[in-house]
């Protein structure tokens, strides 16, 4: 029996049917890739528009916290980092002293995706006197105090009786003593008109009409202040300056300070009025720059720490850490 | 077919129907962003914000204000509902007419954001007073829907 040989069977046919399918899912995958690269793009370019609603929300929920920094300013409160919610989205307020009477407010806003919004503030504050008692009121340093009472280049004339001063000049601290009342009649002063317990260290307490020390003008009064205490003409934080009658003239070339202000008549003042009661001066008294704006007070007064916004510099939206770092240090190299 | 012809087209086909689902959320997403937070009603709530900044803080005794001539100071707002919705230079969105504004004050401390101090947001409170208040305006639009925007004022 012959054995035949077998040819080995052929392969079968390539249809090319695989290939077909493979590369009609890879065409899926491909056009499935773009439109998922195209629909997340889209997604997050709405996410980040300045018109979407989670951008807007974020963005006034950042600006609504800075109603918490400035009532924060407004009261005198610690600066420092405070969480601002209002029971939906969360800000963070940022405040930091600048020097000086400026102070920054940085105010962010979160949402679910993270930071979306931040607004940068530059506040000039303008120091705000709301005294209902002598302590309220503007005064020196404890140390400076000191250091004019230890002076004796600064000379003192002291009253701690009731007098009446007629055609004198005085140069230095005319210091009034509890209870005093001192007549002014036709008198200058080069210096300063102060009380006797503002160069006594510690708080001055309640006002006590009958320990107030008095300042009475009779005809005129002038006061220029001097170099040892710049820009500060009267400082009576527990004590009455006011004019006996109609009629009188006052120059007063510096801040005046006292629990109570009543001036009738003519002249000038110039500088900052600071009382506990309701300052008193006759619109005939002229009050150079008054009303206009912000007056600077005396350096040497310590002030409150209650301040009021005056200026606002906004900032524009900031994209990067960087940038915010540049902008602080423009205004406070 | 082969085997790893077959493999392959497994890979392909997951990778298919993962960028399919992929492309799905995304685009869920996208939609949500444009329609589920009404950019419109944010904007009409705006507009409270912006008259309440602007109106006077010593109470004028006029609460829950109805309308432009009622609205005097800032007390007028609360309680105060809107319909047509009230514009900041206190004129009438008529384009948007069954829309609406419900207005709601609340005082709260400096010291906590979180509770409201139960006081009577009518009565006023001092400028330089260590309070807050909160403005909520709800907007109602013209398909129902309600959403509350809040906003800090200080007094």
């Amino acid at each position: 029996m012959t054995r035949l040989n077998r040819l080995p069977r052929p392969p079968p046919p390539r249809t090319g049917a695989g290939y077909v399918l493979v590369g009609a899912l890879v065409i899926m995958v491909l056009v499935g890739s773009v439109a998922a690269t195209w629909l997340r793009h889209l997604q997050l370019e709405l996410g980040g528009a300045p018109e979407s609603a989670p951008v807007i929300r974020a963005r006034e929920a950042a600006e609504s916290a800075l109603h918490f920094g400035r009532q924060t300013l407004r009261t005198g409160r610690a600066l420092g980092t405070s969480i601002v919610t209002d029971g939906e989205l969360q800000a963070s307020v940022d405040m930091a002293d600048l020097g000086g009477d400026r102070v920054s407010l940085l105010a962010r806003a979160n949402d679910s995706s993270g930071t979306r919004a931040t607004t940068l503030v530059e506040v000039e504050r303008l120091r705000l006197v709301e005294a209902s008692d002598p302590d309220g009121l503007p005064m020196l340093s404890e140390t400076l105090a000191a250091s004019l009472l230890a002076d004796p280049a600064v000379p003192k004339t002291y009253f701690f009786s009731d007098q009446t001063l007629t055609g004198v000049d005085l140069t230095g601290l005319v210091v009034i003593g509890d209870g005093v009342t001192v007549r002014f009649d036709d008198v200058t002063i080069s210096g300063a008109l102060i009380s006797e317990d503002v160069l006594i260290p510690g708080p001055f307490g309640g006002y006590l009409a009958s320990q107030a020390p008095r300042a009475t003008v009779v005809s005129s009064l002038r006061i220029n202040p001097a170099a040892f205490l710049p820009g500060v003409a009267v400082l009576m934080p527990d004590g009455v300056l006011a004019d006996e009658a109609g009629g009188v003239r006052i120059q007063l070339a510096g801040d005046v300070v006292a629990h109570e202000v009543a001036l009738v008549g003519s002249g000038a003042i110039h500088g900052q009025v600071a009382s506990v009661m309701s300052p008193a001066v006759d619109a005939v008294i002229d009050r150079p720059g008054h009303g206009r704006g912000p007056v600077a007070w005396a350096a040497d007064l310590v002030l409150g720490v209650a301040g009021t916004p005056s200026l606002f510099v906004h900032l524009p939206r900031l994209s990067t850490a960087g940038q915010l770092g540049a902008i602080r240090d423009h205004f406070a190299p | 077919m082969t085997l790893i012809e077959v493999l392959a087209a497994s890979v392909v086909s997951a990778v298919a129907v993962v960028a399919a689902g992929y492309a799905m959320d995304a685009a869920v997403s996208t939609r949500a962003t444009l329609d589920g937070d009404s950019v419109e009603a944010s904007l009409v709530a705006r507009e409270v914000y912006e008259l309440a900044r602007a109106l006077p803080r010593a109470p004028s005794g006029s609460v829950a204000a109805r309308n432009a001539t009622e609205l005097q100071a800032l007390d007028s707002l609360v309680g105060a509902l809107f319909q047509p919705p009230m514009r900041a230079d206190k004129t009438r969105d008529n384009t948007r007419a069954a829309w609406k504004q419900d207005v709601q004050l609340e005082l709260f401390s400096l010291d906590d954001l979180q509770t409201s101090t139960g006081e009577d947001p009518a009565l006023g409170v001092p400028e330089g007073a260590e309070r807050l208040y909160r403005v909520t305006v709800t907007v109602v639009d013209d398909r129902g829907t309600s959403r509350d925007f809040r906003w800090w004022l200080h007094p």
